[in-house]
Formats: structure tokens, C-alpha cells, sequence
């Protein structure tokens, strides 16, 4: 239910402005500038990556699924087009009685720290108890490179002080997840593993609490986001918790491909060379500068639209009140390229 | 006699192992005086360590080309779990920069997995000739020959990989080879004096089972009855990942005081090490699977095989049954068997291979590609995507492209003439793979149809010779389901507590701790 609460929620605000797909890469956390100004747009931001192992057939299904029970109605038949009907409000009405705190998933702040943070609280977990044991030939649950040398650096800190440690991640992790209701933390520690004692896969945990194999993982998933939010307020009283984020939680939005190409920029490289030194098309520098813009503060817009080509850009977007490209396009200059169009409009949303 | 003394502590210290299952210690020592070797051992009878204990001996590296990276990620964890930490797999997956980082070092490794395709890349193998390389092995040696269950085109290269490494000695291992597969194995690796060490691969404490039934419903009846008798571990092996969820949740459902999950290659990957550890660690005690299940577990008190499904040959057949019992003690293969199951393995049959439909629109879409002047997409998935392909479907085109010069990387080289015989070699070859395929179908229902011992005609073609078994032989040597008694083995239901006692329970916090 909470999965086609948040598909019938996101095709309500987008309705036919864009397709399916758009909230298909949303909720995969698509790292590109036009989903993530979608987010924005559509004030999806808190389903932002939320659901990243998304397979496209099951969405595809699913939006069927919800077409043929009458709370969506396809309205365009070569593209994924959908609106919500009459049916969809009551729908709400109901499941909206149904307590699940939807307004917790914080997705496009948490996306990126979400994953190592529960990755190495996993690892670290299964680590430390196995070492306390002395039991050192156990299967890593996390087979990620990156989290194991993470994590075998710390355990080299605390070891044979392995029982100190636990008892502060006892106590911290019983505390934290007082925010949580009952059954939320018992499905959270039953996703975790100990010494020989191997957590539960998401099928073991969709039957054992009955639940959808979609909503077990948007669960954990909102679970995970509303211990990142409390401990960004009260990183005092964590100290632990919040040390396994303490590297990560500032790192930079940008993707890797665009922080090379703006590391380039920032030497004095012109698009064209850029995209000839790291052999890529023009288009996909365009793309990793509007990203660029997105997320950096003193963004040299001027050095790709004049002051005339901005207001005509803005006038076109208030006069169409879309964000369709092709709708501004025909209303501005000819000279004024779709770059150009695009780059506004993600300047235009970091403001709304 | 000093050498042998040494060979077992050198096995206690890197393995723990106090001393050497049969054929392993004949064939290390072979492998130490520098001869090639084919060794064919059954299942579960230790093959890895004939590789793995003499690349901690040698000096430099050991090589080991492995067809399923599954397997060989599954080999490396163990090995770490050991304290064995100079190993490494390589494979086509992994991130460049990840790879990149592994060439600079590796001379630190003794043991590294690579897949084969990998090994085509030049770079690796300019690397590797820098290398000292002590031992080249071929794990699943099978794979080399078109009439194996599991032929890998990769494989035929392998000879002029061996040469350009300069011939390391060279270790083959298989499990399933018949003598036929034995032979093109040395004749592909162009290795003529390799020494054999052939092993039988028949089982004294397996006793073979196989019930007709009329229906999926007769067959569910049929594993409730049974798992409600026998407490013991339990593998059951589908055909199709759906049907092992429908079953596991099935009989979850009838069967509440067992732990039953599925396992398919379709799930998550901590998913998986999750499912595959819990049986592991008597967690769960019946494995719903497909055969994507089984591949390196070492569970030796696994008493029970059952194939829901028929198997697609004998080989994969003595392979899976080949988990049961690896402790020696009595345990059951049972194959549950309707006269439907015929149409499964005929359709993964077809679909193992590009249809002639598939094959004509590639080479139209090639074409079209080389007119535009264009290269093949350098994702293989893109491809896939396209043409609806597999991944065994378009690997296997990819190597007769590039065999026929079709391709070049990923640059189309079109001569008309050449290509449409290269079209016609293509899809004979197709023809003829799909008759192997149904040809060992049929071996395998003229198996399940015997009224001798099924002992007997299940090794007949994979070894002259097999030892006999007086009782509990098999269902048609009279076989009972009341002769078989095996002791019920703990099963581990949690109570159910409130998520703070669970936890506390979890992180090893004693119950009286005052904070």
C-alpha cells in the first residue's frame, strides 16, 4: 500500500505534465539535472531515490495494476501518460487514516548518505560481535569494497574493546529508534546480523510481517531517513551513530562525471575543449553544467546568457507557466538555444 | 616420506585440514614435480584445494579461470573467512578504476580468479606475461568442449592464452566429464601428456529416488508428506525462479515449524549471502532454488536432494544430487517426476541459444550499423535490450562475430560473400548445439524410465566401473521410504521477544547490564 500510495501521490501532482518514467527515475534517484528539478518542481523532493533498486517491468506493472483498479487513467496511448480520477481522492482519504509517516522520507537530502550509513552500521555490527566471539571466519553480509575498508579501519580502533562498543551501539541505537513505532524497530533489527546470526532477507521479512516486498524496503528506507534526521539535530546525544556519517554527510551533490568536468572549468577550459579532453558529447558538458548550477552557489551564469537572453528566458517561462521546453522555446528569441532555456530553469527552481 | 609430512602440515596450516580426501594428495604432488594435470573428481569432494594448497606453496602467482563469477566470489570470501587474504577476483563487472588498481599490485596476490573473458583483454595478458605465473588452472574444465553440458567459447581460447603465458604447468578440473569430454579437453588445451587422475564420482551413502506423479499438485502433496517426516536439511531444486517462491511460501504456509526460503539469481546480493549463510548456520533447514543455488556450499549434513523439476542432463543431475551427504552419512536424492516436466527443459533448450529470427535481424541491424558507419554499442546490455537477448544468448553471438571477423572489438568489418556464409555456419551451428542439448534430454527421461538400478545406468556413461550398494540402493533395487531413518537435526525457531530484548540479544549486551 504505501508504494501505490506514493505512485498514485507523485502521478497526482505531476498528472500529465510528464510520463511515468519521470517518476520511475525519481524514485531511483536518476542523477540527472531534470529529474532532480522535476523533484523540485513537482515538490517530490522527499521520494527522491528512495526506492533504487526499482526494476523498470515491475513499475511498469504496477502503474498497470493501478490503471485497472481505476485510480489512474491512461491518457495517451504510445506514451506512459497517466492521470489521476475521481477514485483516487477517496482512496486517499482512506489509506491516509492508516499511520504511515510518508512526510518522514527526506529523500533527496538522505539518498546519498543513506546507503553507506547502513551499510557500515551492518558491517560494523556484524564485525564487532563476531570479533567478541572470536569468531573470525563468518561471510560478510556487505560485499562493497568501499564499506569493508571503512569499516576495517574503525575495527581496528576499537579493537578488544569490542564489548564496550556494543554496548554503546546498544544503547544508542535503543534510544534512537524510540522515534520509531514498535513494529518499526523489530523489522529494523530484524534486518540485522549478528554472530551467527544472519539477518533476514526482504522476502523473509515481507512474510513474517505481512507486509509487500515494495513497502519492507520503502520501510527500512524511512526508518533509515528518520534516524539520519534525528541525528542531524542531536548529534550530542549519538555520538556514535553520528560518528558513521561524521565523513560523509557534507560531501559534495555534484556526480563524479560533472565534478571533473567543473574541476576543468575551474582551470579556464572552454565546453568545446572539455568535451574534447574527456571525449564526451557537447550535450553531456551542457548537462553537467546546469548540475553545476544547480548546486553551486556562484555560478558564473553570465558567461552563458546575456542579461537580455535571462529576462526574455523568464518572461517565456511566467508567460507559458509550463516547464515544457518546447513551449518556452517558441516564445523566446531564436537565437536562445535549449542550453540556455534549460539552464535558467534550473537556476529558476533552485529559487522557488 | 619428509615431503609427505610437510604436504600435511602445509594443509593443516593453511586449511585446517588434518589430511587430504581422496585424489587431492596425488594430484598436488603431480602439480608440485611440474606436470600438467587433469584431474575429474565428483562433487564435493574438496577440487579447490588441489589449486589452493599448492598456490600457497609455489612461488608467484596462481592463476584460476573460472566460468561463473558467483563462484568464484563465493571461493574468494571463504578463502578471506580462512585468513587467506593474497586472493582476488577478477571480472568484467568490476569498476575500471577498482581494476586498475588490482594490475598495479599484482604481484601481491598467489591466487587470483579471473573469468575468461577477461583473459581476452590485452592488457591482462601483457600484465600477466610480466608475471610469474606458478600454476594456470581451468576450474569446470568441461566447459571446453561442445559436447559438455556447459560449453563456453571462451574456453576454446584458452590454449593460446597458456601459450602466450608461456606454458605454466596446467592444472584441468571437472567434475562431470565423460571420456569423450576428457579426451577434447587434452586435445584443446593441445596438451597430449597431460597426466589423468580420474576419479569415480558414485556415491555408496546416496540412495536414488524417483516418484512419478500426475500433477504440480501430487508434487506439493507429496514434499509436505515428506518434509513432515524427515527434520533434516533439505535442498529442493526448481527449473524456474517463480515456482521456487510459489513452493517455499507454499509450504512455509502448511509446514509452520520449519524454516524454509528460496534462492535464485534473481535476488539482491545481500539477499543472497543472507539466504545462502542462514542455511548454512541451520537458520533455515529446507532451500527452495534454482541451480544458482549449491554452487560453492560446503555443508557437509545436507541429508535430503529433491528435484522438483527435471534437470536438463545427467551431469547437472550428479552435480546437485553430488551436495547431499558430504559427511558420509545416508542420505536421499529424490526426483519427483510428471510426464509434463517434458516441455520445461525443451523450452530452456530453445532459449539457450539465439533463434533464427534473432540471428537474422542481428545481422540486418550489423548492417545497418556499418552503413551508418557506425561501431556496436560498447554496453552489451544495450544490445540485449534491443534484440530481447540473453546473456548467454548474445555472448555466444559475440564469439562467432568475432571468430568470423565480423567484428573487430567493436568495429563491423562487412564483406558480403563471407557474410553470408558466415550466416549459414552460424546457424548450423546453432542446429547442431540445440540436438546435443535434446540429445542429452532424452539421456536423462531414458534415465528417470529405467526399470534396472538407477545407480547403475545414472554413472554407466561417465565411468566403467561403480561399487554396489545393498541397501538402500535406490526405488527400483526396492527401496522404501520406512528404511530410512535419519536423526532429526536442530532447528532453530526464534521466539518471538520485544525488539529491546532482540537487540540486546543481537549486540551481545547481558540481560542484568546496568548502564
Amino acid at each position: 500500500m504505501i508504494f501505490h500510495c506514493i505512485l498514485l501521490e507523485c502521478c497526482n501532482q505531476i498528472q500529465t505534465e510528464r510520463t511515468a518514467s519521470s517518476i520511475y527515475h525519481l524514485l531511483r534517484g536518476r542523477r540527472s539535472i531534470q529529474t532532480v528539478q522535476d523533484a523540485h518542481l513537482f515538490k517530490l523532493e522527499r521520494y527522491f531515490g528512495i526506492y533504487k533498486n526499482l526494476l523498470r517491468n515491475h513499475f511498469n506493472h504496477t502503474m498497470e495494476l493501478l490503471q485497472f483498479e481505476g485510480l489512474l487513467k491512461r491518457v495517451n496511448s504510445s506514451q506512459m501518460v497517466y492521470e489521476t480520477t475521481p477514485a483516487t481522492a477517496d482512496w486517499f482519504t482512506d489509506i491516509y487514516k492508516t499511520p504511515f509517516p510518508f512526510e518522514s522520507f527526506a529523500g533527496l537530502a538522505y539518498h546519498e548518505i543513506m546507503d553507506p550509513f547502513f551499510d557500515r552500521l551492518l558491517l560494523l555490527i556484524q564485525t564487532l560481535t563476531n570479533s567478541k566471539m572470536d569468531y573470525f571466519s563468518f561471510i560478510p553480509v556487505i560485499d562493497n569494497p568501499v564499506i569493508e575498508t571503512w569499516v576495517k579501519v574503525f575495527y581496528r580502533k576499537v579493537k578488544n574493546h569490542e564489548e564496550k562498543y556494543l554496548k554503546i551501539i546498544y544503547q544508542e541505537l535503543r534510544n534512537i529508534l524510540q522515534y520509531v513505532s514498535s513494529d518499526e524497530a523489530g523489522l529494523f533489527i530484524d534486518r540485522l546480523t549478528g554472530y551467527k546470526n544472519y539477518g533476514m532477507s526482504i522476502n523473509q521479512l515481507s512474510s513474517k510481517y505481512n507486509l509487500s516486498v515494495d513497502d519492507v524496503q520503502l520501510i527500512i528506507v524511512n526508518i533509515i531517513h528518520r534516524l539520519l534526521s534525528v541525528l542531524h539535530n542531536e548529534k550530542n546525544n549519538y555520538p556514535f551513530l553520528a560518528y558513521i556519517i561524521n565523513d560523509i554527510s557534507n560531501a559534495t551533490l555534484l556526480s563524479n562525471s560533472a565534478f571533473q568536468t567543473s574541476h576543468l572549468l575551474g582551470q579556464g577550459y572552454s565546453i568545446e575543449k572539455i568535451a574534447s579532453i574527456r571525449n564526451l558529447k557537447i550535450n553531456t558538458i551542457h548537462d553537467h553544467l546546469i548540475e553545476i548550477a544547480f548546486y553551486e552557489t556562484d555560478f558564473p551564469l553570465y558567461h552563458y546568457v546575456t542579461k537580455e537572453e535571462h529576462q526574455d528566458i523568464l518572461n517565456a517561462i511566467q508567460k507559458t507557466n509550463s516547464s515544457k521546453l518546447r513551449d518556452i522555446k517558441q516564445q523566446v528569441n531564436n537565437d536562445i538555444s535549449y542550453f540556455q532555456i534549460r539552464l535558467i530553469l534550473a537556476l529558476h527552481h533552485k529559487q522557488i | 616420506m619428509n615431503q609427505q609430512i610437510t604436504l600435511e602440515q602445509e594443509l593443516n596450516k593453511y586449511f585446517n585440514y588434518s589430511s587430504f580426501r581422496l585424489g587431492q594428495k596425488e594430484i598436488i604432488e603431480d602439480i608440485l614435480q611440474g606436470k600438467d594435470v587433469l584431474g575429474i573428481l565428483p562433487t564435493g569432494s574438496g577440487k579447490s584445494i588441489c589449486y589452493q594448497l599448492p598456490a600457497m606453496l609455489l612461488e608467484g602467482v596462481t592463476i584460476v579461470v573460472s566460468p561463473l563469477i558467483s563462484l568464484m566470489i563465493d571461493q574468494v570470501k571463504q578463502l578471506k573467512a580462512m585468513q587467506i587474504k593474497q586472493v582476488i577476483a577478477l571480472n568484467s563487472f568490476m569498476d575500471p578504476a577498482d581494476r586498475k588498481m588490482i594490475y598495479n599490485n599484482i604481484h601481491l596476490y598467489k591466487l587470483i580468479y579471473i573469468s575468461p573473458e577477461l583473459l581476452q583483454q590485452k592488457e591482462l595478458i601483457r600484465l600477466l606475461q610480466q608475471t610469474r605465473i606458478s600454476l594456470f588452472v581451468i576450474d569446470e574444465a568441461h566447459c571446453i568442449s561442445q559436447w559438455g553440458h556447459e560449453f563456453r567459447p571462451d574456453y576454446l581460447k584458452l590454449n593460446t592464452i597458456i601459450e602466450k603465458l608461456n606454458h605454466p604447468r596446467t592444472l584441468a578440473l571437472s567434475a562431470t566429464a565423460t571420456p569423450d569430454v576428457q579426451q577434447d579437453i587434452i586435445h584443446s588445451l593441445n596438451k597430449p601428456r597431460m597426466v589423468k587422475h580420474i576419479y569415480p564420482m558414485d556415491r555408496t551413502n546416496l540412495t536414488f529416488c524417483i516418484e512419478e506423479v500426475t500433477d504440480e499438485k501430487e508434487k506439493t502433496d507429496q514434499l509436505i508428506q515428506l518434509l513432515n517426516t524427515y527434520y533434516v536439511p533439505t535442498i529442493i531444486y526448481f527449473s524456474s525462479r517463480m515456482v521456487s517462491e510459489n513452493v517455499a511460501k507454499l509450504l512455509s504456509e502448511k509446514l509452520p515449524n520449519r524454516n524454509i526460503a528460496f534462492y535464485h539469481g534473481g535476488m539482491e546480493q545481500m539477499d543472497r549471502i543472507t539466504i545462502q549463510q542462514q542455511f548454512m548456520n541451520d537458520q533455515l533447514d529446507v532451500i527452495c532454488c534454482t541451480s544458482a543455488f549449491g554452487m560453492g556450499i560446503n555443508k557437509g549434513n545436507i541429508r535430503f536432494v529433491i528435484h522438483y523439476h527435471l534437470p536438463l542432463q545427467l551431469e547437472s543431475y550428479i552435480q546437485e544430487v553430488g551436495r547431499a551427504g558430504r559427511d558420509g552419512k545416508s542420505s536421499v536424492c529424490l526426483l519427483l517426476f510428471s510426464n509434463n516436466d517434458f516441455y520445461i527443459p525443451l523450452n530452456l533448450i530453445k532459449n539457450e541459444l539465439p533463434s533464427e529470427e534473432m540471428l537474422s535481424s542481428i545481422f540486418q541491424y550489423l548492417y545497418r550499423l556499418f552503413t551508418e558507419r557506425r561501431g556496436l554499442p560498447t554496453k552489451d546490455a544495450e544490445i540485449e535490450n534491443l534484440f530481447q537477448l540473453n546473456e548467454i544468448q548474445w555472448r555466444f553471438l559475440r564469439y562467432q562475430f568475432e571468430k568470423h571477423g565480423m567484428i573487430a572489438g567493436n568495429r563491423i568489418n562487412f564483406h558480403e560473400e563471407n557474410w553470408k556464409q558466415n550466416y549459414q555456419e552460424i546457424e548450423q551451428l546453432i542446429k547442431d548445439r540445440t540436438s546435443i542439448k535434446e540429445k542429452k534430454l532424452n539421456e536423462i527421461l531414458q534415465w528417470v524410465h529405467d526399470k534396472g538400478c538407477l545407480r547403475k545406468s545414472l554413472y554407466k556413461s561417465f565411468q566403467p566401473f561403480y561399487s554396489e550398494v545393498k541397501e538402500k540402493c535406490c526405488s527400483n533395487c526396492g527401496f522404501s521410504w520406512s528404511e530410512w531413518n535419519p536423526a532429526k537435526t536442530n532447528i532453530r525457531l526464534d521466539e518471538e521477544t520485544n525488539w529491546e530484548s532482540k537487540l540486546r540479544k543481537l549486540l551481545l549486551v547481558e540481560e542484568n547490564e546496568k548502564f
